[in-house]
């Protein structure tokens, strides 16, 4: 099985080589969000990686699995981004109401 | 006499306000819909993702089934005004491309059978993903919730 800290030490070349191209202004951000999400599947890596070296699964289903799990965490934040637009509708419909009902006591005498 | 001027215009300004809060921001209000149709298809995918250790070819009509459905649900909530985040939701899941139901289902067809670990995890990342969507329906706004007389976008009605 790989050493964890020799790959995360390799992925930040590689995303430095990455970044050097044509995503340069982004190079800090990018070398972040490559490390942090590493760093959120390094329990998942270790075991998916262990049963790859045991033969328990393929390359293909390996990189499938990272892959699945950046694919999750997109659709993780969507529903927070969901979520948060309900939120805003709800304090619209509450303040409709409010103006609604003061404009209804106060104006409409 | 200046006391009436000054509620007319408050009237009409209070009326604009309220014009430009109810055109701003379009309403999608939870469907029980689509919330029982993600709810039936997380079940059924992921019961056909538990046979994916077993031949493709024995579940073929399945998985044309089951991509029949899901591609429904997601006609359904593209044809929902003001649901783009649900419908970027279910292309992510359905795209055979990514890594989700519609990439796993390809994976199956391609390699015919897959390791049970795979398997497995594969049930808990893409039933983790099938939840995200269902909580964002769950969190939509009940049409009962909305101010009185608003029901124009309230879709179950």
């Amino acid at each position: 099985m790989g050493d964890m800290n020799l790959f995360i030490e390799e992925l930040k070349k590689n995303l430095l080589e990455l970044a050097s191209g044509s995503f340069h202004k982004y190079s800090s951000q990018l070398i972040k969000d490559g490390t942090d999400f590493a760093l959120k599947l390094e329990d998942d890596l270790k075991k998916w990686a262990a049963e790859y070296s045991i033969h328990e699964m393929t390359k293909e289903e390996f990189e499938s699995q990272v892959k699945s799990k950046k694919n999750l965490l997109k659709m993780e934040s969507l529903k927070h981004e969901g979520l948060a637009k309900t939120d805003l509708n709800k304090l619209r419909n509450a303040i409709v109401e409010t103006v609604t009902d003061t404009a209804t006591m106060y104006l409409l005498k | 006499m200046q006391d009436k001027r000054t509620n007319i215009y408050l009237s009409v300004f209070i009326l604009l306000i309220i014009l430009c809060l109810e055109s701003c921001y379009p309403v999608t209000t939870f469907s029980e819909s689509a919330y029982s149709q993600a709810v039936r298809l997380k079940v059924e995918s992921l019961e056909l993702i538990g046979k994916a250790v077993e031949n493709y070819s024995g579940y073929s009509a399945q998985v044309d089934s089951l991509n029949h459905n899901l591609k429904l649900a997601y006609e359904y909530a593209k044809g929902r005004p003001g649901n783009e985040i649900i419908e970027n939701q279910w292309e992510i899941m359905l795209n055979p491309d990514r890594n989700l139901i519609g990439g796993f289902l390809r994976i199956w067809k391609e390699d015919l059978k897959l390791s049970p670990q795979f398997v497995s995890e594969a049930q808990s990342v893409i039933g983790s993903a099938f939840d995200t969507i269902i909580g964002l329906e769950s969190g939509k706004i009940k049409s009962t919730d909305l101010p009185d007389g608003q029901t124009v976008k309230s879709e179950e009605n």
